[in-house]
């Protein structure tokens, strides 16, 4: 494996006393499609936040394309090249599908609105479903092309890391059928993908190396296929035991 | 006839300084969920450091700008100081104390320093009434309604055509999003409070030559334009605008028809009334609903 | 431990307070003057103003701008009765109190709806409504040159002032008002209905799932908080003979606010101390001439900016921390059967009976369905789970069965009674407790409190014998505090006891959020993903605790994601999916059914595993 893309150690999160991520070490080569997975409350989505600057991590370091980053903010992660598609999609309702993605690409604009087009129409071709409803409300769309949305905003900022946060939250088996491909063609590509899934089969199977995570710390990680075999895993999130 | 005529005049000038007032709150409250309560005081400045810049020499137009430039700048000190570090947590208030405190100080040092009395801020629209019928109002008058429609579609063009109105938008629907694509929404807020402090100001400094600008003109003014504010829904400029204009004419009716002693009494209760039928405000889901 | 630095504070207070009249007499001069005097007088006036304030803003948590007004009516109310209708002191007094409660129990709907600074605007609007009606009705009021010529005051023909040929009666007279006013507050506080505020004021969902019913609590907050504000108002009146409306504008208001602040919102002694400090300032304040309200502004802003927490709260904080770092905590076993938990799972329904039975229920927002027309039929003491993927409606459901949302249709019957509609608090009274999937905890009460405000219905004691802390309360609330002890001895928190539960640990604070809905003694415990960030330790001893309740007769409805946990703990179970039921029977069956399979593990192929089959 190459240099890192991201690289974490120690890193901590907090809400006051309660400490949501206890120090995890995890690691994001470039260029590599890297799954977490972990229950409701194993501090998944805490350790996003930290990563894309959403939050302060309490403890440890972050460092980001060769660069130390802990404690910068989210605005200035996006303009070093991490876009994060929040749990929830968070897409803006009130806004247009097409406004969205300028939203994207919000420090290019008046920039470079050229480019700008042209990554707006490379990714309409990756979810020709936006296409189709470009000047809809955001708000409007159903929860699979919410999260196309989210995704393909989070592309137009041209990003080195793309951290994906809960994907197949509250979608159908069918929308994800639909998406895991162009995660996975996009890294294809060679863009590093993070992605946090509490589905840990999709996780398992479309990722290259997994971190599992438990009460805010990485329990386990390997390649996917070596935990996917793992018995923990297979014991707390996919319920084999009960049915041997 | 010919009162109500006068009564719908002078409240349709009273009402676009709510009106305006209002929109300021709408541009703070969009962007932090948290608004300045020395907001009247800041409206107070515009009209206020006209005239005492004025009285230092300057010309109408200058002294207005500086006024007005100098208020914006107070707008965004006091986000920074006093609305940002008390605003962390959801629902929290004590940026609701810390800006009353604010706004007591700037009322009290501009008594202390200017005087308590008002004084005239001359300008050629107030030399001759208009007659209508046998109404009379002054030109300055009519350029209250007039800025308050101009206002709110700057405002909506700012919102719907800028980059940065965009930006401000995408920080009021949330913030965290709002981050995730690259916004700084932390200089986005900030300059939210700087807008709608140039906004307050210039509603000052239009309003002073009819009413004489004193320490004391913001008080109740920037009260009765957070309550606009809040009674339309805080959601979108013309609704604020237009509950600023409907409850100025409302006061004019009530003074005219009823007592000048009753006005506030029956203006406050009229809205605490329509608050709690309305608790989201009269535009505030309605307009969401019609999408 | 807590509140010991704002006791001492006060009894030093009360003392000085006491003897303060007869200083001179010691040193030998003319102290305190008639007007040190009366000034002291009014500060004992403002400190019950704010110990009624503090009751609203510092317990129940709602902020109210328009405090001065309530001060006022009370101060109008006296000294009309007084000069129109010839009341004697006592009665006009009375009646000062009880107009002005009754107003706050009005000023009080707004917060069904409306809160934070919705409420503070709705106050600030009463306030000047209330100065504009003085000013301007001039008849009645008397307008700017306001009320004169209210008589003296007398208590059975005997003469109030506070002249030293009165033996400073009046004086007395207010010090001991104030000394009451302190004993009420502190009565309420450590009751149930102090409890219900601050539950409340700290996560009203959580309060209302365990039985208090938030708009009644929070309608006895502002009506206590105004009836203080009244009683200060009368003898304000009758301390100066004379009233206005200048006395109770928005700027008393906010000098009220300060006080409260000041001392520390929400401690016993804060609002005591605030007015004590901030009185003193003023006088201070007062050499500033023009500037004096300039100065107020600053010491507000610097109060907020440095002692946010106010004095005592400061005071306290110190001190915690400081015996906090000495004790050292250990976590109990979990579940620990103590002796004397009988009681807790004593009322349940016959095994076999339906204890949950749900009809056709479906839910929509706007357009999303997010239940529809799910049947559901949870038998007695069984362990009955709802699974399903996010977002199939788990969640929804338990909130329909709970009460916080409505069913759009159908029929939802708990314990033999149709319940649609009944607000959360009633069904929490019948027997449904619940917890919340990202635990809702009082946070800024203790591990005990938590649990003793689940014991809320329980309490019989009226609110007099509550306050005057007759022999009924202190049964019942010594009771109480037992039952609480068991409790935590049954999750292993009983080390925790003082601690407040926003520091816990993730999985004690799940583990506290079970003990304090079993503090409802309830016949149906409804759990929303218990087991959401244990560890497998943890989540055995919770599979334990829940088999354990069901055995002795509790019927558990359980939404989790933990298949294994699941298999292991329940009786029945019922799969939802795009909020309809894919599947429903026991365990055993449910897992081998290929639509739940589908629906649950999507049908992604593992490398080198089979999907679970």
């Amino acid at each position: 494996m190459s240099e890192a893309i991201l690289s974490l150690s120690g890193v901590r999160v907090a809400y006051g006393r309660i400490e949501a991520v206890r120090g995890v070490d995890l690691t994001v080569g470039r260029g590599a499609f890297v799954g977490v997975i972990g229950s409701n409350g194993a501090g998944k989505t805490s350790l996003m936040r930290a990563i894309s600057g959403v939050l302060r991590p309490a403890g440890g370091t972050i460092s980001f394309d060769g660069a130390d980053v802990t404690g910068q903010k989210s605005h200035q992660m996006v303009a070093r090249g991490l876009a994060m598609v929040p749990e929830g999609r968070m897409v803006f309702a009130d806004q247009s599908v097409r406004d969205n993605l300028v939203l994207g690409a919000y420090s290019r604009i008046g920039k470079d609105d050229a480019g700008i087009a042209a990554d707006i129409d490379k990714v309409l071709g990756l979810f020709p479903r936006l296409s189709e409803r470009i000047d809809q409300l955001a708000g409007t769309l159903s929860g699979g092309e919410q999260q196309m949305l989210a995704i393909a905003r989070g592309l137009v900022s041209r990003p080195k890391l793309l951290v994906i946060d809960e994907l197949s939250l509250g979608l159908a088996p069918k929308i994800l059928d639909l998406l895991f491909p162009v995660l996975t063609a996009l890294n294809k590509e060679g863009l590093s993908i993070l992605l946090v899934e509490q589905m840990a089969s999709y996780a398992l199977a479309v990722t290259e190396r997994t971190y599992v995570m438990e009460n805010g710390r990485v329990i386990l990680d390997g390649p996917s296929a070596q935990v996917a075999a793992d018995p923990r895993v297979l014991d707390a999130y996919l319920g084999r035991r009960g049915a041997a | 006839m010919e009162a109500i005529v006068q009564y719908l005049l002078t409240g349709l000038s009273a009402g676009s300084v709510y009106g305006l007032i209002a929109l300021g709150f709408y541009v703070m409250w969009s962007a932090a969920k948290a608004v300045n309560f020395t907001y009247g005081d800041v409206f107070m400045l515009g009209g206020v450091g006209t005239v005492v810049l004025m009285e230092l020499g300057l010309p109408l137009p200058v002294a207005a700008a500086t006024a007005i430039a100098g208020a914006a700048v107070v707008g965004a000190i006091v986000e920074r100081v006093f609305v940002r570090p008390f605003n962390r947590e959801a629902n929290s208030i004590g940026w609701m104390l810390t800006t009353i405190a604010v706004g007591i100080m700037i009322e009290s040092s501009t008594t202390a320093t200017y005087g308590p009395l008002g004084r005239p801020l001359p300008t050629p629209l107030v030399e001759h009434p208009i007659r209508i019928g046998g109404s009379g109002i002054y030109p300055q008058e009519l350029l209250l309604p007039v800025a308050a429609i101009a206002a709110t579609f700057a405002l909506e063009f700012f919102y719907k055509r800028t980059v940065l109105g965009r930006a401000m938008r995408a920080v009021s629907f949330n913030r965290v999003a709002a981050g995730l694509v690259g916004i700084d929404a932390d200089r986005i807020t900030l300059l939210a409070f700087a807008i709608a402090g140039g906004l307050g100001a210039f509603a000052g400094f239009l309003v002073a030559p009819v009413v004489q600008a004193s320490a004391s003109m913001g008080v109740i003014v920037g009260l009765k334009g957070f309550m606009v504010a809040i009674i339309a829904g805080i959601a979108n400029a013309r609704g604020v605008v237009i509950v600023g204009i409907l409850y100025g004419v409302a006061e004019k009716l009530i003074e005219g028809f009823l007592s000048t002693a009753a006005r506030d009494a029956i203006g406050f209760t009229l809205m605490i009334l329509l608050l709690l039928l309305f608790p989201q405000g009269l535009f505030g889901r309605a307009e969401v609903r019609k999408v | 431990m807590r509140g010991r630095a704002g006791l001492v504070l006060l009894l030093l207070l009360a003392a000085a307070l006491a003897v303060f009249p007869w200083v001179g007499d010691v040193i030998g001069e003319r102290f305190p003057t008639s007007y040190e005097l009366r000034l002291v007088m009014r500060a004992m006036i403002l400190a019950i103003v704010a110990i009624g304030l503090n009751i609203l803003v510092g317990y129940a948590g709602l902020v109210s701008l328009g405090q001065a007004a309530l001060y006022g009516l009370g101060a109008h109310v006296a000294a009309l009765l007084a000069l129109r209708a010839g009341f004697p002191f006592m009665a006009a007094l009375a009646f000062s109190v009880l107009i002005p409660a009754a107003v706050g129990a009005m000023l009080a709907f707004p917060t069904v709806r409306v809160r934070g600074v919705y409420l503070a605007v709705i106050t600030i609007a009463f306030g000047l409504v209330f100065v504009n009606i003085l000013r301007e009705w001039v008849g009645f009021t008397g307008g700017a040159s306001g009320l004169v010529g209210i008589p003296r005051p007398t208590i059975l023909g005997e003469r109030l002032g506070a002249t030293r040929a009165l033996n400073f009666n009046y004086y007395y007279l207010i010090l001991l008002f104030l000394l009451a006013a302190v004993g009420v507050q502190a009565a309420l506080v450590r009751s149930r209905y102090g409890r219900a505020m601050r539950a409340a004021a700290q996560s009203e969902n959580a309060a209302r799932a365990l039985g208090i019913n938030v708009v009644a609590i929070r309608t006895l907050a502002f009506s206590i908080s105004a009836g203080f504000a009244g009683l200060g108002g009368a003898l304000f009146t009758n301390l100066a003979l004379f009233v206005n409306y200048e006395t109770f504008t928005f700027t008393t208001s906010i000098e009220l606010l300060l006080m409260v602040i000041l001392g520390g919102s929400g401690t016993l002694a804060g609002p005591v101390v605030g007015t004590a400090v901030l009185f003193s300032a003023t006088q201070f304040l007062q050499g500033l001439g023009q500037w004096q309200t300039f100065g107020y502004g600053v010491l507000l802003a610097l109060v907020l900016f440095v002692l946010p927490r106010g004095i005592v709260g400061s005071l306290q904080r110190l001190m915690h921390r400081s015996v906090a770092a000495e004790t050292s905590r250990e976590t109990g076993h979990w579940p620990n059967w103590v002796e004397g938990l009988g009681p807790v799972t004593a009322r349940h329904d016959d095994a076999g009976q339906s204890t949950l039975l749900a009809r056709d229920v479906t839910l929509r927002f706007g357009g999303l369905t997010a239940v529809n027309a799910v049947n559901m039929d949870v038998r007695a003491g069984t362990v009955h789970a709802l699974i399903g993927p996010n977002g199939a409606g788990k969640s929804s459901m338990l909130n329909v069965v709970s009460g916080f949302y409505r069913a759009t249709s159908g029929e939802v019957s708990v314990f033999g009674e149709n319940v649609g509609g009944l607000p959360p608090y009633v069904l929490a009274r019948r027997g449904i407790a619940r917890t919340f999937q990202n635990t809702e905890l009082f946070g800024q009460m203790t591990v005990l409190e938590n649990v003793l405000v689940g014991q809320h219905p329980h309490f019989r004691a009226t609110f007099a014998e509550t306050v005057l802390r007759l022999p009924r309360f202190r049964r019942e609330e010594r009771a109480a505090l037992a039952e609480a002890r068991r409790l935590l001895d049954f999750v292993g928190l009983s080390g925790f006891a003082g601690e407040e539960a926003r520091n816990l640990p993730f999985g004690h604070q799940r583990r506290l959020e079970i003990a304090r809905a079993l503090a409802l003694r309830p016949k149906l415990l409804l759990l929303d993903e218990p087991a959401a960030g244990l560890t497998h330790g943890e989540i055995e001893d919770l599979v334990a605790l829940i088999r354990g309740l069901a055995d002795r007769g509790m019927t558990v409805v359980l939404v989790e994601h933990h298949v294994d946990m699941i298999m292991a703990v329940s009786d029945r179970v019922t799969v939802l999916d795009y909020g309809e039921v894919i599947a429903d029977g026991p365990p055993s069956a449910i897992q081998s059914n290929p639509k739940v399979i589908e629906a649950y593990f999507g049908n992604a192929k593992l490398p080198g595993v089979a999907v679970p089959a």
